[in-house]
């Protein structure tokens, strides 16, 4: 029986449910010193100067950096790839400057976490500060041009405004998202040990090892080849966590001058501001459509804060380049406004969850101003080519994502006028979007060596971020060499694996994956080829094409003819058999096929009209993820992801207080992520299929996927509810009273 | 519990001994004693102090649930209380649930519905699950209990019970339903 | 944190003393808030004294005469859990079930939680931005800035902070006292004379003063309250504090209402009782939502909301009239 496709359960669960598996703050290290940082409180100016002589007396302190003594650091490169990924480009405690709020200004290193985070209560800091600017509707009317970094700025397909012009019926509205952050469970740490032989390991929260090797080496000045980037298990990563912020940089250069290992962990507090966060947008979305619902003209733009030192841009229009058909045309545009803010960075999910959140809002209006079904209106728009490259989609099951949906969900009963659905005191609501999101490409390499007792080993530098990549690698590998799964162990996060690519975008399963089945099938060729012409070959004068593999044996059904893998190595005096994956996918935007994929997802909401009070009471999730490769891990990463979006949607604002610019409730108490409590039961289903040009293994992205439009399905059923449509995320007390 | 000093500033001389002093803490039925300032958390002394890094910081403010750990048989945040205060308790970390080599049946339920994604906060949620269903066999209410005035049995330890029973523990991969259903059954067995 | 010492007090009236020879002497007991405090640089103890282990504080006892003496030291869980007290007062039980979570209602004793301090969130910064709180006269920085969760009743320009307490709005619905021992014995306060509005002094919450110890609360038995609710209104479902909060107790005859007692949070720097609500409501219809809600607003005439929490206003009318319901319904 394969093992993929099979809902099998983690690999790694023992391990997590008895606290024996080691995150980067677990790493038992002997002689370590602790750091804590020191940061501005003002968001704009400078230091006149910092007084460090206190802390320096303070007892178990090691050492004090400010800009005075910190070593240099070389300059981030530039521009910005996935390959160079600097968080952002402004390194601390080079100069006096201060550009944020919360940006760091000393670095206390002591024996305990405590003494360090003391002593640094203990700096004082004379600033000479300026008034800040703060992102809101009226510094967004300075709003620029930024220079593109992942994809064209504007885009323009047809007229769409000769679409709008021209068009029987038009939606013309403004959407705005709130600053959001990550806050992974998992505070971000860096541990840094330097070898007597100028070596570096950083015991490291990455999703992006190979990565951060690469920036460490380029800022430090020091070979790739001599520094060691270790990230075992990641305690939740979205996106937070794919490049390096400037925490690690500090970390690695005070090890070395101290000359032992140094560890720093941010304080959840820090979190706001040492890391990146999810941008806040004003998005203006113009629909122009026929009386039927017809889509001619899609106009999107959107407006997101950066800092003065960064040009980040949130590419909340996106969406609308390829989500549907529209006659006459499509545009979008971005730009971006300098204030005095830490650089933003990708949120799951970036730029589509935002982007999203204004488009399939639009297109409930159109359904609502036309009278057309918002389900049957999506269907009418569904496209087979996309409007953006003209060309043919891979695949694109929104079409089943839609029916398939809607069937589970009982859309057919829902009663379209708004507050016409009640049970007792409570307006029941039912919304619904659809979504689509970028699948990635990228190069990842993997080895598979299958030992002399039959069992495997997979290695690969990718990562484990709680999406399951221990047990789906597991799974691959078992598939492609005929081996049980349990006979397979993998090896995750560490630099010394073959390289692969960051774990962000829902690229994992598709590409890195992607390797491991290559190497696998190396391995097994290799196996084969003994078999045929090794020492004794059992199957001497057969094809290779004639061989299978299962059960941990090459079979040669046609002559009844098998070998256990083990027997074979025993056969030929070898320890192991060794095969190297090396996946060199053409990027996607180069391929003959435009690759995304697809969802259409169904809320319930229960809303008490006297206190204002919105609560999720169901929700239907129809994905197109490609081949699902573990169906209970997929599952998980779904009802993750519309959580999320349930986040987005209800609760999720980092308010920034607009006379010191900083984010005012860096805490779990006033930044509010959903509990238990706020969670009903989710179904999900998956409507899509194997998808050659996504993967060798047919997957296409999930994780992100699943994030996206949960937030307009949810608003279009509070419109539903209520029939008031809130147009500015989250959906709070305030908006519906 | 009288006012905390308000508007005040430390002063280092109305301290008396801020040195590290030894504590002895009963943990997972071992006894270890150690030195411990007085500031030093239990979640801390648990880690650096004892290696016991099953139990995490999240927050480091009582506002997540990652560091939680059982004293004297009930669930507590180890981040908001001080390692010098549990003298003589008996402390039950996520590394001495299992027996004899045997996970809890909340651990195993855990595994059976992937209650968990990344895993960081998970030791939190078992040692919660564990203690939710000790509650309900207790008789507690819960805030989603229709009427506290009638008697709780953990025959009423619904699923809208369990998630607000579990909401102390934020789980940002949010696993919540797997998570529910995995009480549900560790309940149900026993 | 910044270094401390500890000891462990034996005996209530050493403790006191104690207490009252050292400005920099803080009791702790749960330490759920103090050292949230500690840790943001809002509280600065130099000396912590343990009282956990003082003798017979933590009691929860059902008095013959129908009412309460809750010990200071009596876990929240404990007190939630106990028969009597959801069975004579449940706005109570509900009142702590509705506060923060399982493992720290575990922790936090009846006396610290009403103790606590504001959740303000520019008091609770440890990057200490203006707060009078936090250092009398560097001024009140949510007065024009973030405040949606600020006052709407009683504030002043030195302080629109609310008390965060969901306890103390249902003691102070059932007009309990707070036992405190002082050098010259225990005294009762009133729990509407607890904590303070902030006035000019916004930086103590509380009558409190040195060398007092709170001992007990004490609940007197009452008509209304068997049938009382605790009704919270939060953003999220669970673990989180309240945009507003009522407590509802009722007398009834019939659907006639006798006698009402209403208190709210989060609506003011303490527990602020709807007294003009209670005595226009006296003899009110339950069934009559217009007489009840024409009653109801009386309490809100000199409301003052601030630049964002218009809305709070509005929602206490519509949450006071649900827990009247549900208080009702208990009747």
């Amino acid at each position: 029986m394969n093992a993929v496709g099979q809902p099998m359960p983690r690999t790694d669960g023992r391990l997590k449910v008895t606290g024996a598996a080691r995150y980067s703050a677990d790493v038992p290290l002997d002689g370590m010193a602790h750091a804590a940082i020191v940061h501005s409180t003002i968001a704009n100016g400078r230091t006149v100067s910092i007084d460090t002589t206190s802390a320096e007396e303070a007892p178990g302190v090691v050492a004090v950096f400010t800009h005075h003594n910190m070593p240099r650091m070389n300059p981030t490169p530039e521009p910005w790839s996935h390959l160079h990924p600097h968080g952002q480009s402004y390194l601390p405690l080079l100069a006096d400057a201060v550009h944020y709020a919360g940006q760091p200004i000393a670095l206390v290193i002591a024996e305990t976490l405590d003494q360090a985070t003391y002593a640094g209560t203990l700096i004082k800091v004379e600033y000479e500060a300026d008034q800040p600017v703060v992102f809101n509707r009226e510094t967004a009317k300075e709003a620029v041009d930024p220079p593109p970094f992942l994809w064209p700025v504007a885009s323009s397909v047809g007229d769409a405004d000769e679409g709008i012009a021209t068009a029987a019926v038009t939606i013309d509205q403004t959407y705005t998202t709130s600053d959001r952050h990550h806050n992974q469970m998992e505070p971000h740490v860096s541990t840094a040990v330097w070898d007597a032989d100028e070596t570096l390991t950083l015991y490291e929260t990455t999703q992006h090892i190979f990565g951060a090797r690469e920036l460490v080496s380029i800022v430090l000045g020091i070979p790739p080849e001599k520094i060691t980037i270790v990230s075992h298990f990641l305690g939740g990563g979205f996106g937070g966590k794919a490049y390096v912020w400037p925490h690690t940089l500090l970390a690695a250069l005070a090890a070395k001058v101290v000359n032992r290992p140094v560890r720093l962990q941010l304080t959840r507090a820090q979190m706001y501001s040492m890391v990146g966060h999810q941008a806040a947008t004003i998005q203006q979305v113009v629909l122009g459509a026929g009386e039927d619902g017809t889509l001619a003209g899609i106009r999107h733009d959107s407006i997101s804060p950066t800092p003065v030192f960064d040009d980040y841009i949130e590419y909340a229009a996106l969406a609308a380049r390829s989500l549907w058909a529209a006659g006459t045309g499509i545009a979008t545009n971005h730009k971006v406004v300098h204030v005095n803010r830490n650089t933003p960075t990708a949120m799951r999910s970036p730029h589509e969850a935002l982007g999203h959140f204004a488009l399939e809002s639009a297109m409930d209006e159109l359904a609502y101003a036309t009278g057309v079904d918002p389900v049957a209106l999506r269907l009418l728009n569904d496209t087979e080519i996309d409007p953006y490259s003209g060309r043919p989609f891979s695949t694109r099951a929104m079409r089943e994502c839609l029916t398939k949906g809607a069937e589970r969900f009982g859309w057919d009963e829902r009663t379209p006028e708004p507050r016409s659905m009640r049970d007792g005191r409570y307006l029941i609501g039912q919304g619904m979007a659809s979504a689509i999101y970028t699948h990635w490409r990228w190069p990842a390499k993997a080895r598979v060596t299958v030992h002399q007792d039959g069992s495997a080993l997979v290695e690969t530098g990718t990562h484990e971020l709680g999406t399951g990549t221990y047990t789906v690698m597991q799974q691959v590998a078992a598939d492609a060499l005929g081996v049980a799964p349990e006979k397979v162990t993998v090896r995750l996060g560490d630099t010394r694996l073959p390289a692969s690519h960051p774990s962000i975008g829902s690229a994992t399963m598709a590409n890195a994956g992607a390797s491991v089945m290559l190497a696998a099938k190396a391995a097994r060729d290799r196996a084969i080829e003994l078999a045929l012409a090794g020492r004794d070959a059992p199957f001497a004068g057969a094809e290779p094409d004639d061989v299978l593999v299962a059960d941990g044996r090459l079979v040669l059904a046609r002559k009844s003819l098998e070998i256990t893998y083990a027997e074979l190595l025993a056969r030929n005096g070898l320890s192991t058999v060794v095969g190297d994956g090396d996946y060199d996918p053409v990027e996607e935007a180069l391929g003959p096929k435009a690759v995304f994929s697809f969802s259409a997802v169904f809320a319930e909401v229960r809303v008490d009209p006297d206190l204002g009070l919105v609560r999720l009471n169901r929700f239907v999730g129809a994905y197109d993820a490609g081949r699902i490769i573990n169906p209970r891990t997929a599952r998980s990463q779904a009802i993750g992801g519309i959580i999320w979006g349930v986040g987005q949607a209800l609760l999720e604002q980092s308010e920034t207080d607009p006379e010191t610019a900083r984010f005012a409730n860096r805490n779990y108490s006033g930044y509010l992520v959903p509990t238990n409590a706020d969670i009903p039961e989710l179904d999900v289903l998956f409507a899509g299929g194997f998808d050659e040009e996504a993967s060798p293994l047919g997957a296409k992205g999930l994780g992100e996927l699943t994030a996206v439009s949960v937030a307009p399905a949810i608003a279009n059923a509070v419109h539903h509810a209520t029939g008031k449509r809130v147009r500015d995320l989250p959906i709070t007390v305030e908006k519906i009273l | 519990m009288g006012e905390a000093n308000p508007g005040g500033a430390v002063d280092h001389a109305a301290a008396r001994d801020i040195r590290p002093a030894p504590v002895k803490l009963e943990v997972n039925g071992t006894s270890h004693t150690f030195a411990v300032e007085p500031r030093t958390t239990l979640l801390e002394a648990l880690r650096e102090g004892l290696g016991l890094t099953g139990t995490k910081k999240g927050c480091d403010r009582g506002e997540c649930g990652a560091c939680t750990v059982h004293v004297d048989g009930r669930r507590v945040l180890s981040c908001m209380t001080l390692a010098a205060m549990q003298e003589g308790k008996q402390i039950t970390t996520i590394e001495g649930l299992e027996q004899d080599g045997e996970l809890h049946p909340v651990q195993e339920a855990f595994i059976e519905h992937d209650g968990f994604q990344c895993g960081f906060c998970t030791s939190g949620q078992v040692m919660s699950g564990v203690a939710v269903i000790d509650e309900a066999k207790a008789g507690w209410p819960s805030a989603a209990t229709a009427d506290v005035r009638k008697p709780f049995t953990v025959a009423g330890l619904s699923n809208t019970e369990i998630r607000e029973r579990m909401s102390g523990n934020l789980c940002r991969c949010a696993c919540y339903p797997n998570i529910v259903a995995a009480v549900a059954e560790a309940a149900e067995k026993g | 944190m910044h270094p401390f010492s500890i000891s462990v007090a034996d005996d209530p009236g050493r403790a006191v003393a104690a207490h009252a020879q050292d400005d920099h002497l803080s009791y702790i007991a749960g330490g759920t808030d103090l050292l949230g405090l500690m840790k943001d640089g809002a509280a600065f103890p130099a000396h912590l004294l343990d009282i956990n282990d003082l003798p017979g504080l933590a009691g929860v006892d059902a008095t013959p005469d129908g009412g309460l003496r809750i010990g200071a030291l009596a876990r929240m869980s404990d007190v939630a859990a106990n028969a009597e007290v959801r069975e004579r007062f449940p706005v109570i039980a509900e009142g702590l079930l509705f506060a923060a979570s399982g493992q720290l209602r575990n922790m936090a004793s009846m006396g610290g939680n009403i103790m606590q301090r504001t959740r303000c969130s520019y008091f609770r910064d440890g990057d200490d931005p203006a707060c009078n709180k936090r250092r009398p006269g560097s001024g009140c920085s949510a007065l024009d800035g973030l405040n949606r969760n600020h006052a709407i009743f009683g504030w002043s320009d030195a302080c629109v902070a609310t008390h965060p307490s969901d306890v103390a709005v249902a003691l102070a619905a059932l007009e309990a006292d707070v036992v405190v021992l002082g050098r010259a014995g225990e005294r009762s306060i009133p729990i509407a004379d607890f904590h303070r509005l902030p006035g000019g002094t916004p930086e103590r919450d509380t009558v409190l003063g040195r060398g007092e110890l709170i001992v007990a609360v004490e609940v007197r038995a009452q008509a209304e309250g068997r049938a009382s609710h605790y009704l919270k209104v939060r953003d999220r479902q669970s673990y989180e504090f309240a945009l507003v909060s009522v407590a509802a107790a009722v007398e009834t005859e019939g659907r006639r209402l006798r006698s009402v007692r209403l208190a709210m949070g989060g609506v003011a720097h303490k527990p602020w009782r709807l007294t003009a609500a209670e005595t226009a409501l006296r003899g009110a219809d339950l069934d009559d939502i217009g007489a009840l809600e024409a009653a109801i607003a009386t309490s809100f005439t000199d409301a003052r909301p601030l630049a964002h929490n218009a809305f709070k206003a509005d929602l206490s009318r519509r949450a006071v009239l649900r827990a009247l319901q549900t208080a009702g319904a208990r009747a």
